[in-house]
């Protein structure tokens, strides 16, 4: 295996992101210049790791519903009964993504309460386009020659959908869920105003007591977070397209 | 025995198939021949029932299509699509184990049917079945599209022009084989194609069709000697019609014994050649005889140019 630059930056981000939420204090002497009056240059009133643990967690589970829900439309109206659907199942995807995240959390919090339901409704909310979307794409650009020899090798429709459209849409769906990831590791910061476990409690607390270090700290183990799952994912997406000599989707 | 009775389709205004009757016989190969847009797939398409007929009747076997379940029916009748419709994220084995898997085969049965098939179709399973058919070239494509079609012994084929993507060499090669395969099998085949030497090399009875109407059905000879309209005189070629008729006979069915008197003829060709290809011999060697061998590469008679010219005359 030929070990590229890129693998080599990646190899070096993972393992400072590891180091730092398991020792944070190690790192101690970087962030002091961006500290005054003796503030901490590390943010103690929580475990850094718990913290990035549940940030992950709550992304994780948001984007899998989103999948779930917005996956299911997309097959729903590429069905001929299920046609009649698209226009609505774009507006209900839509809605989602007009909506400023923080409006949501404003609405559900009377709702679900503090904590983690309002990021995670949001998140879920944010999801739903891009993956909907994607999906569409997906399904549509299976070649009609290969459904037409689906349907004339005797397979139901149910067994079209699961053993030809959806693995043939499978890297389509995985650029859409890929786009969901990250927008949701960055929104998800806010859900830290509304109490829920995450990284933004790191930058809110700089922001209160103007301590930049924290603001910074906090915002780069999102970030680094974000742009190591997004490569894992793009990578596991080109591996699927090559497998299947499928045309590289230039869509990035 | 497949039997179409007065099918009809329409797309819209217009009957895309207009009032189709025919019958397959089992074994048989039947062509359907025509332009671009003549309605042969829809024909075909309509006998698995991936296009289901305005009005008409097609039964399989006295059994009435519409009376199966469509995925049913279809697993029973192999299906060659137009453009082969591989799929992609499949290797060539799982291509071809589609239906076997779908009917629920065991797993060592389907690999050994598997084998067999690549081998039939000269793919060697050693090198192909772990490819994907993006790796395949047009041509190894379209006879995995075979196999699969093949793959769980059906007793009907559908093949819409299995050989189109194929060059003229490596395509009358292929129509040797289907009908060396079909004979083996014993299978009915009905195949769609526009190009007319085609029809005439593989058809046991050809459909001419035009517009969605059948103008003529009948074996090729018929097609020659009788062209039910002048529509299907000019598709056949009627230039080429004693070329045609000369194809359709082979050299050892036409040879006549040794005459004892003269000496044989120094040139030769095998018993399996057409007429058509002996009267080639003929005019390149400038003979007026040639010695018509076997298998064995012995002389088993004689075809002469004046027994060719009648075989070609207008009959
Ligand atoms: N689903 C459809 N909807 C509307 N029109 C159709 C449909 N399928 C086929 N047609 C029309 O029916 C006519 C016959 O089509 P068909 O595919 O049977 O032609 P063909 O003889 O197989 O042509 P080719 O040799 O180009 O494959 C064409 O004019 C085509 O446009
Ligand atoms: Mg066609």
């Amino acid at each position: 295996m030929k070990v590229s630059v890129g693998t080599i930056a990646r190899l070096v981000g993972a393992i400072l992101l590891a180091a730092f939420l398991v020792r944070p204090e190690a790192f101690a002497p970087l962030f002091a210049p961006l500290t005054s009056n003796g503030a901490p240059p590390i943010y103690r009133q929580g475990n850094l790791l718990a913290l990035a643990w549940s940030h992950f967690q709550i992304v994780v589970f948001a984007t899998l519903a989103s999948t779930l829900v917005a996956v299911s439309l997309g097959v729903l109206v590429t069905r001929r009964s299920g046609a009649e659907f698209l226009p609505l199942s774009r507006a209900v995807v839509n809605v989602g993504q007009t909506f400023p995240p923080v409006a949501v959390l404003a609405l559900t919090v009377p709702l679900v309460g503090f904590g983690d339901g309002p990021t995670f409704i949001a998140l879920f909310a944010y999801g739903l386009l891009p993956i909907f979307e994607n999906t569409l794409v997906g399904i549509q650009q299976v070649p009609a020659a290969v459904t037409e020899a689906a349907r004339g090798c005797g397979m139901t429709p149910a067994q079209r959908l699961f053993r030809v459209e959806l693995p043939l849409a499978l890297p389509q769906i995985m650029t859409g869920t890929r786009l969901a990831v990250v927008v949701a590791i960055g929104t998800a910061t806010i859900g830290s105003t509304v109490a829920a476990k995450g990284l933004g409690e790191v930058i809110i607390a700089g922001l209160l007591s103007d301590n930049t270090a924290f603001i910074v700290q906090g915002g780069l183990v999102v970030a680094l977070m974000a742009a190591l799952i997004y490569d894992a994912m793009l990578a596991a997406e080109r591996s699927i397209i090559l497998r299947l000599g499928l045309p590289a989707n230039e869509r990035e | 025995m497949i039997r179409l009775e007065g099918v009809t389709r329409f797309y819209g205004e217009r009957a895309v198939v207009d009032d189709v009757s025919l019958v397959v016989e089992k074994g048989e190969m039947a062509v359907v021949v025509g332009r671009s847009g003549s309605g042969k797939s829809t024909l075909l398409r309509m006998i698995n029932r991936l296009v289901e007929p305005t009005s008409g009747l097609i039964s399989i076997d006295g059994r009435d299509v519409s009376t199966v379940p469509a995925h049913v029916l279809r697993r029973g009748i192999g299906y060659v699509i137009q453009g082969h419709g591989l799929f992609p994220h499949r290797t060539v084995a799982d291509n071809i184990a589609t239906v076997p898997r779908l009917l629920g085969w065991p797993r060592d049965r389907i690999a050994r049917r598997v084998s067999e098939l690549l081998e039939l179709l000269q793919l060697s399973p050693a090198r192909f079945s772990g490819q994907y058919p993006h790796q395949l070239s047009g041509g190894e494509q379209q006879r995995v599209g075979v196999a699969r079609a093949l793959a769980a012994g059906p007793d009907i084929v559908l093949m819409d022009e299995p050989f189109g993507a194929l060059d003229p060499i490596i395509r009358s090669k292929a129509q040797d084989d289907l009908k060396a395969i079909q004979a083996r099998l014993g299978a009915t085949i009905v195949l769609v194609t526009h190009d007319m030497d085609e029809a005439f090399r593989l058809g046991d009875r050809i459909a001419v069709m035009e517009a969605g109407r059948v103008l003529q059905y009948g074996t090729p000879r018929d097609m020659i000697a009788r062209p039910a309209d002048p529509r299907v005189a000019e598709l056949t070629g009627s230039g080429e019609g004693a070329l045609r008729l000369l194809a359709l006979v082979r050299a050892g069915d036409a040879a006549e014994p040794f005459d004892a008197s003269t000496p044989p003829p120094s040139h030769s060709v095998p018993a399996g050649a057409s007429l058509r290809e002996a009267l080639a011999s003929l005019l390149w060697t400038g003979e007026g005889e040639l010695a018509v061998t076997g298998d064995d590469g012995r002389p088993v008679g004689r075809v002469t140019l004046a027994s060719v010219l009648r075989h070609g005359r207008s009959p």
